[in-house]
């Protein structure tokens, strides 16, 4: 058996799944298992929502990925793999962007889209934003200035006792060409593409991945406007409708009967003791080493000393 | 299952109308108002957003060789699950995919285009502007340029998907060429001279229900300088950052004061056949 940490869940799967982060748990009852096997046509019970490639309902999802795989998972704690294509990297892949998010959903855990860097403090800073703002190429931008990857696209943000903390997703940036060639912190064996014919490619730092909750001092919501990188401090209040903007798959969150979650959610992270901030770029992807130059002098030495 | 045919493509060469009969549309829908940031037509077939609500995916990530049967089947499935007819703006040339061999948009889900042409030497005027290129950039790059792309292929991100454009000429004659579902030209410069009468027409064609006052209200709402308004105090998102100003002038003829004879020559010899299936040759 293979055992992995993803997204603070412990996995166990028969076969390798290169792309999560290797770790040792002993046995016990809150295991999500992986497995190869044979998805049913239909959910058990009720279907509340019907896409071209999703079917489900609170406790079950059939993901189906013409000429790549279906996926059934259920009760947030299994998930069966049909592959319907010999590449098993592309039939993975959709095992860490779409599947694990599903099942978090499934235990009453919502992951936000976010990328984040470690901070000296040992804080993690967090950018937020729709596909393609820049989350991993600020990250990356960052990295380049000497701060260590935490996680990807995905995190899971939980509050206790009036502190945010953030569990990495796995140890893959998924990024962009251009920012490829500005990155000088990972050798071209750590780069891969991520899916046969697709834009982006994967980094691997499984090296730097760390599997702990950290807390999270800040989130800087990115976005594309005006003409020069500004950055602006933002109130929790108005965080609100962008934290709940940038909650992972948020078009799942009705059908699968999540808006009390979101709310409680979103409402702890905004009372939370953490920061918030906008990071405004103009629209072209040579911005982002000014960006990043100006996440460091305006927030980091501020909050994460 | 069979498909719902809700789609009312709204295609059309660049800086045709397009945007003008989208915010007509809103206007119609909310009462005579519109807010050219909340225009309430339902998309754009280039923009990925879309595709990764309704598939659950990654534009990004998408294999290529997948892409144009995952963006039929988004549509699709946004037409089926559709109350009335969805409005979607297309800039792309209509053709057959080349990844796939089905035509580009899915016929299936399809209850009509409607096709804003504009006389492409005022186009040229219009385009220079939209893109911040010279008049002859704007004629030799785009207008008379069969292997034009709007977003091409790149090594960074975009919102949207590659759409290849081609010529004016081409791009007119693609669509006239289209039998699988009625395809009704409505010419820019009838909406600018007679609108009552050429949007009462089009909606007529499309089987969409409006009394004459409505139409009427909601012509008035969009008058180009009302929209150039709004754009001036709110901005409009929709705006390329090459662009000053998206609404621009909106008249018809400035190319007999804005373009000199080469460039007017040249439109013409690239375009000849649909300028003059559209009564622009002898203008």
């Amino acid at each position: 058996m293979f055992k992995y940490f993803a997204l603070g869940m412990q996995i166990q799967s028969e076969f390798e799944i290169p792309g999560l982060f290797p770790f040792d748990f002993p046995e016990n009852d809150d295991i999500v298992m992986v497995e190869f096997g044979t998805v049913p046509d239909t959910l058990q019970n009720e279907i509340l929502e019907v896409k071209p490639f999703s079917t489900f309902n609170e406790r079950e999802f059939i993901f189906h990925i013409p000429e790549a795989a279906k996926y059934y998972i259920t009760d947030g704690n299994r998930v069966l793999i049909e592959p319907l294509s010999d590449n098993l990297d592309e039939v993975l892949f959709y095992l860490y962007t779409g599947v694990l998010a599903t099942v978090l959903y499934q235990k009453n855990i919502l992951p936000f889209h976010v990328s984040g860097v470690v901070l000296k403090n040992n804080t993690v800073l967090l950018f937020a934003g729709h596909q393609r703002a820049g989350k991993s190429s600020t990250s990356i931008m960052l990295q380049n200035r000497g701060y260590l990857p935490f996680t990807d696209d995905t995190a899971v943000l939980q509050v206790s006792n009036g502190h945010c903390y953030a569990t990495s997703s796995y140890p893959i940036i998924r990024a962009m060409e251009r920012t490829l060639e500005k990155q000088m912190v990972y050798s071209e064996e750590e780069i891969t593409p991520k899916i046969k014919e697709g834009f982006k490619f994967g980094i691997n730092f499984h090296k730097k991945f760390i599997p702990e909750q950290l807390p999270v001092s800040g989130i800087v919501f990115l976005s594309e406007d005006g003409d020069e990188v500004t950055i602006s401090p933002m109130k929790a209040a108005d965080a609100i409708k962008l934290l709940k903007f940038n909650v992972y798959r948020k078009q799942w969150v009705h059908g699968m009967k999540k808006e009390l979650l979101e709310f409680q959610t979103i409402s702890q992270i905004a009372q939370s003791k953490l920061q918030f901030f906008t990071a405004k770029r103009p629209w072209e992807t040579d911005s982002f080493e000014s960006l990043a130059q100006a996440i460091e002098d305006q927030i980091i030495h501020q909050i994460g000393k | 299952m069979e498909n719902k045919k809700n789609i009312v493509w709204l295609a059309s060469y660049p800086k045709s109308g397009n945007t003008w009969f989208r915010s007509f549309i809103s206007a119609l829908r909310n009462k005579g108002e519109v807010d050219i940031n909340a225009i309430s037509t339902e998309g754009i077939f280039s923009q990925k957003r879309g595709l990764e609500e309704y598939l659950d995916l990654d534009a990004d990530e998408i294999p290529v060789s997948k892409m144009d049967h995952f963006k039929r089947i988004s549509f699709n499935h946004q037409s089926n699950t559709a109350v009335e007819k969805c409005f979607v703006k297309i800039h792309d040339l209509y053709s057959i995919s080349k990844i796939d061999h089905q035509p580009i948009v899915p016929e299936e889900s399809t209850f009509a285009a409607i096709y804003f042409v504009r006389n492409p030497l005022d186009v040229s005027i219009s385009m220079a502007n939209h893109d911040g290129k010279t008049l002859d950039e704007s004629i030799s790059k785009v207008i008379c340029n069969e292997q034009v792309h709007l977003v091409r292929f790149g090594k960074h991100a975009h919102d949207q998907f590659q759409q290849y454009l081609g010529s004016w000429n081409m791009h007119v004659e693609s669509w006239k060429k289209v039998t699988a579902f009625p395809v009704f030209f409505v010419r820019y410069e009838d909406l600018k001279n007679n609108p009552q009468d050429t949007f009462t027409r089009v909606l007529k064609q499309i089987e969409y229900e409006a009394t004459e006052e409505e139409i009427r209200s909601a012509i008035e709402a969009t008058e180009f300088e009302k929209l150039k308004s709004q754009e001036a105090e709110f901005g409009f998102r929709e705006k390329p950052k090459a662009c000053k100003s998206f609404f621009n002038k909106g008249e018809v003829g400035q190319w007999k004061v804005q373009l000199n004879q080469e460039q007017t020559s040249l439109i013409k010899q690239f375009n000849e056949p649909m300028m003059r299936e559209f009564g622009y040759w002898e203008d």
